[in-house]
């Protein structure tokens, strides 16, 4: 069985625990991986680079990022999994609370693959991850 | 006119003739003289020549019969008969006869050559006859002891010669004919003994010297005598009187016959002469043919007849006449051609002259081409004529315009509306213009009559006043200003002397100026300017006037006011007291080219050396000279000043504390719907985990908490748009309302319909100048609101009266339309709902105001964002509630027309 790891860089506890839960549902080869802060996020890509290094193939099959991060802000950590060569093939889907049209041509333009607003209804939240993962 | 040519003729001509006459006396005297003495010396020549040749003719003869005489032949003969050795003899005799032969034959002028003994026998004998030389033989040989020449021969010496006179031969005691004149030539001849034994003779044919010599050139009117000592022509250019000697043919022709006893005498007597005799030129020269004997000589003479001689003279004479006569003539003709070369040129040009004296100025003289000083004199005559043509002319062109000036002056003199009188020393009036003319009503003649002060003043003695009489005394320019009603208004009266070379009055110019008008007008100026001042004191902004070196000359009381100098003090100082230079001097310089300028704002500074705003206007205006001058109005704004500056910090202040306040409700509202997410989750999760364990009650209070999170999300949501409202970028533009208001109707469709609202869309929603997303979420929200007021028809629905129903569904209607003003277009969107009370009507548009009594979805945010967006364009939001029957709200707001919306 193919193993496939999503990262998710989230602060929020509660935010990742329902995330998280909507993620594995019904589905036991992914792993998730938890980042909780930017810096956190920042290291681990760079120590994923070193181990990386000639490997082509790689398990992170997605990464889920939160804009509302502290230390370093998820716009950065964007730019940063983007601009790097290594890990810009992985896509990344920024969710965030705003809905403001700028943060997202922001978002999009760093190269985010995805956005989208965290809901405050639950249901539709399930629905959206539903289909991400479909896509992914 | 003939002054010049009889001058030419007369004087040079005379001169030149006289010359050539007197030179030509002189040459000719002395031509004639030379020619004479030429002529004469010739002849003395010829005459002179003859005589030396017969000379030496005759010496020849005497050295041939010396020479003869001492042949040795006859010599050996005369020895050989003294011997009488007859061989010898005879042998001597012929040789002595070949010598005399040879000797004749050679010689040709011996008639004979004999020697004759002592005895007298002719001994030899060689003759000469027509056939030529022949020695006479013996027989014929003769005794001639008896002949005269044999005897006188005899008696000389050795060395003698004898020679006898010359005469005609003769033979046998007559004259032998044809006559042969002869001469003899004779010498004792001796032996070698030295005794004269004999002599020698030779008959000499003086034919040879007649005719050969003495006669050899007979010029033309020549005659040659040869005269014997006696006077007897030996011979005579008359052969008939030739010989008259007794000797000979004794014709008695002498020469003391033909002439007179002295002239006679002078010619005989043996001097040389030369002298003119009768009509003819002698020449006598003695022929001494004797050189033993001095005393015996022929005269010579040669005539020449005096024509000869001055035959060429007188044609000389003739030929010098006619060569002075020619070159006199020459001279003449010379003169007059030379004459005629001048005088004819000279006559044209007088001929030219008088016809220009008569007044032709156009005539030119014409000569021919010969560049001489006549011909100068003719172009520069005509040159001449030529500048008094143009002068001519110029003076009539000086007479047109003099004319023509004085018909303008007069032209001006009447035409001027002062009135002008010219007066006489006297002050009499001998001149006025039309003006004065007509208003006195007088005319020139009468004017000459009156005296003026009668006219001027009407009165019988002038006024002492009057500049007329002042001007008498003070010779200068006189002024007075009369006035009255009697004269029709004010005039200047002015007087000017007319001053003579002495500086004496020779006369006045009077004139009159009506200055009533300009009286009128300084009046008017005056009350002006008085005007102007008041208006300067009492005006409640400062008036500054300044030059263009910025020193002020007007200062009015609010000028003091403001920044404390009185009047006295500032006047005369610079600008720069008050105003700081630098910005001042530019606008100055700028204000020179535009005439008002803007308003500026300066600092300036008080008496007390405080600093003040100023707001100062600047204008500038043209004076003399084109110099400017500047006048500033100026107004203490150092409040304003201050109050503008509390105001923009204020202002500043308030615009940080909104951005504050926006960020601090954005971050919250970020805040706040982060654990919302959570709430949701859980809660959803709770129910689902626990689902089959809940009740209705459970479920209940899921459902609640699940839609109060989503009511927060909303608020949070609303607040998050409104303050879009004041964040976002505009974009402006004209846009069509119509589609904009179809769009929103379309994209609330469902709601519409379900609601049974009939909405009606006015035709004439025009296009506006317009932020078109907010133009929407405006007719948004305002269509929303007026669905909301409208209530459910959830009623209706209920009730089985039809009719209710559509009675209910008529009421449910919502309008949207447009009515254009001047300046804006006024918007509406009326609902049939149950509209709003007036107390209301105000507070509907504060934010999260919402009526209470009817429960609607949203926050009342709506209106709140209606209103901004209504600011934001410039326009008026109003409610007009009820619009009929008690019923409907009318929500109207204003959109300008103009493109000038201010930017927030």
């Amino acid at each position: 069985m193919e193993e496939k790891k999503i990262v998710l860089v989230e602060d929020d506890p509660d935010h990742a625990d329902l995330i998280t839960e909507v993620l594995v549902e019904g589905d036991t080869e992914t792993e998730i991986i938890l980042v909780q802060d930017g810096m956190a996020a920042v290291d681990y890509f760079q120590e994923l680079g070193i181990e990386w290094n000639g490997r082509i193939d790689c398990k992170i099959k997605l990464v889920i990022l939160d804009l509302n991060l502290p230390k370093v802000c998820g716009m950065e950590v964007l730019k940063l999994l983007k601009k790097n060569s290594k890990y810009n093939k992985i896509p990344v889907v920024v969710l965030s609370t705003s809905s403001d049209q700028r943060t997202i041509d922001e978002v999009y333009k760093n190269g985010a693959n995805g956005y989208f607003v965290k809901p405050s209804s639950y249901e539709e939240f399930v629905e959206k991850v539903k289909i991400l993962k479909k896509c992914s | 006119m003939f002054g010049i040519r009889n001058k030419i003729y007369i004087i040079p001509l005379s001169i030149v003739v006289i010359c050539l006459i007197i030179i030509s006396a002189f040459f000719g005297i002395y031509m004639m003289a030379y020619i004479k003495n030429e002529k004469l010396r010739d002849f003395q020549c010829t005459t002179q020549s003859k005589v030396e040749e017969a000379d030496a003719f005759l010496h020849s003869i005497e050295r041939d019969v010396t020479s003869i005489s001492h042949n040795t032949f006859l010599t050996n003969l005369i020895d050989a008969v003294k011997r009488e050795d007859t061989e010898e003899i005879n042998h001597c005799k012929f040789e002595v006869e070949m010598l005399f032969k040879t000797f004749s034959e050679s010689r040709r002028i011996y008639d004979q050559i004999r020697y004759i003994d002592f005895t007298g026998h002719e001994v030899v004998r060689v003759d000469i006859n027509g056939k030529g030389v022949y020695v006479v033989p013996q027989e014929e040989l003769r005794d001639k002891s008896n002949r005269y020449y044999f005897q006188e021969t005899v008696k000389l010496n050795e060395g003698n010669v004898y020679i006898s006179e010359l005469d005609l031969n003769r033979e046998g005691g007559s004259v032998e004919i044809p006559h042969k004149p002869m001469l003899r030539y004779a010498v004792p001849v001796s032996g070698s003994d030295k005794q004269v034994q004999g002599i020698v003779v030779l008959n000499v044919q003086a034919d040879h010297l007649l005719k050969k010599i003495l006669t050899r050139e007979i010029l033309n009117g020549a005659g040659t005598y040869l005269l014997d000592q006696d006077g007897y022509y030996l011979l005579h250019p008359e052969a008939t009187k030739q010989w008259g000697g007794l000797n000979d043919l004794n014709t008695g022709e002498n020469v003391k016959r033909d002439l007179p006893q002295e002239t006679a005498a002078l010619i005989l007597s043996g001097k040389p002469e030369s002298r003119l005799v009768d009509k003819q030129f002698f020449n006598l020269i003695p022929i001494y043919f004797d050189s033993s004997n001095h005393e015996r000589y022929w005269i010579m003479a040669e005539s020449l007849d005096k024509s000869i001689v001055y035959s060429p003279i007188y044609a000389f004479v003739i030929l010098l006449c006619i060569v002075i006569a020619l070159l006199i003539a020459g001279a003449v003709v010379f003169s007059l051609i030379f004459l005629k070369r001048i005088t004819n040129p000279l006559r044209l040009l007088v001929k030219g002259t008088k016809q220009i004296a008569d007044g032709d100025l156009e005539h030119t003289i014409t000569i021919e081409k010969k560049h001489n000083e006549i011909t100068e004199l003719t172009e520069t005559f005509n040159l001449m004529v030529k500048r008094l043509r143009a002068s001519s002319e110029e003076n009539r062109q000086l007479f047109l315009q003099l004319k023509q000036g004085q018909g303008q002056w007069q032209e001006t003199f009447d035409t001027i509306t002062d009135l002008i009188t010219i007066h006489d020393k006297d002050l009499r009036i001998i001149m006025a213009n039309r003006a004065f003319s007509e208003k006195f009503n007088i005319s020139t003649e009468e004017l000459h009559n009156k005296k003026y002060h009668e006219i001027f003043h009407g009165t019988d003695e002038p006024s002492p006043t009057c500049p007329l009489v002042r001007i008498v005394e003070s010779l200068q320019p006189e002024f007075e200003e009369v006035e009255g009603s009697d004269i029709g208004g004010a005039f200047l009266v002015s007087a000017y002397p007319i001053l003579d070379e002495e500086g004496k009055l020779n006369g006045v110019v009077r004139l009159a100026k009506e200055i009533t008008e300009r009286k009128k007008v300084l009046k008017e100026i005056e009350m002006g300017i008085e005007y102007t001042e008041n208006l300067l004191e009492t005006a409640h902004d400062a008036i500054v006037c300044v030059d263009e070196e910025g020193i002020i000359n007007i200062w009015n009381q609010s000028a003091e006011k403001v920044f404390g100098y009185k009047k006295s003090e500032i006047i005369g100082l610079s600008v720069k007291e008050i105003i700081s230079a630098g910005v001042l001097d530019g606008f100055l310089q700028m204000s020179k080219l535009i005439k008002i300028s803007e308003i500026l704002e300066i600092s300036g500074k008080t008496k007390a050396g405080k600093i003040i705003q100023l707001e100062m206007s600047l204008s500038s205006q043209k004076i003399e000279k084109g110099r400017h001058a500047f006048t500033m109005i100026i107004r203490d704004i150092t409040f304003q000043k201050g109050a503008e500056k509390q105001l923009a910090e204020k202002a500043n202040m308030l615009e940080t504390i909104n951005r504050e306040l926006e960020e601090f409700v954005y971050i919250i509202s970020h805040d706040l719907k982060e654990p919302l997410f959570a709430i949701d989750g859980y809660t959803s999760r709770l129910y689902r985990t626990y689902k089959d364990v809940y009740d209705d009650k459970g479920k209940l209070f899921t459902d609640r908490i699940k839609i109060n999170v989503q009511t927060m999300s909303n608020k949070i949501k609303e607040i998050m748009e409104v303050l879009k409202i004041g964040r976002i970028v505009y974009k402006f533009g004209d846009n069509d309302s119509g589609a904009i208001v179809k769009d929103v109707v379309n994209s609330l469709e469902t709601r519409i319909k379900t609601n049974r609202i009939k909405v009606t869309i006015d035709h004439n929603l025009p296009t506006v100048y317009c932020d078109e997303r907010r133009l929407k979420d405006l007719f948004s929200n305002l269509v929303t609101n007026a669905i909301k007021f409208m209530g459910t028809s959830e009623q209706a629905e209920t009730s089985h009266d039809r009719s209710a129903k559509e009675r209910d569904d008529e009421l449910r209607s919502v309008k949207i339309g447009c009515q254009a003003d001047t300046d804006a277009y006024k918007f509406f969107v009326e609902d049939t709902g149950i509209g709003i009370r007036k107390e209301y009507q105000e507070q509907i548009f504060k934010i999260f105001r919402r009526l209470r009594d009817i429960e609607t979805e949203g926050t009342g945010v709506g209106l709140a964002i209606v209103k901004k967006i209504v600011e934001l364009h410039s326009g008026k939001l109003w409610i007009e509630s009820p619009v009929e029957d008690g019923r409907g709200s009318r929500f109207c707001f204003t959109i300008p027309k103009t493109s000038h919306v201010s930017n927030n």
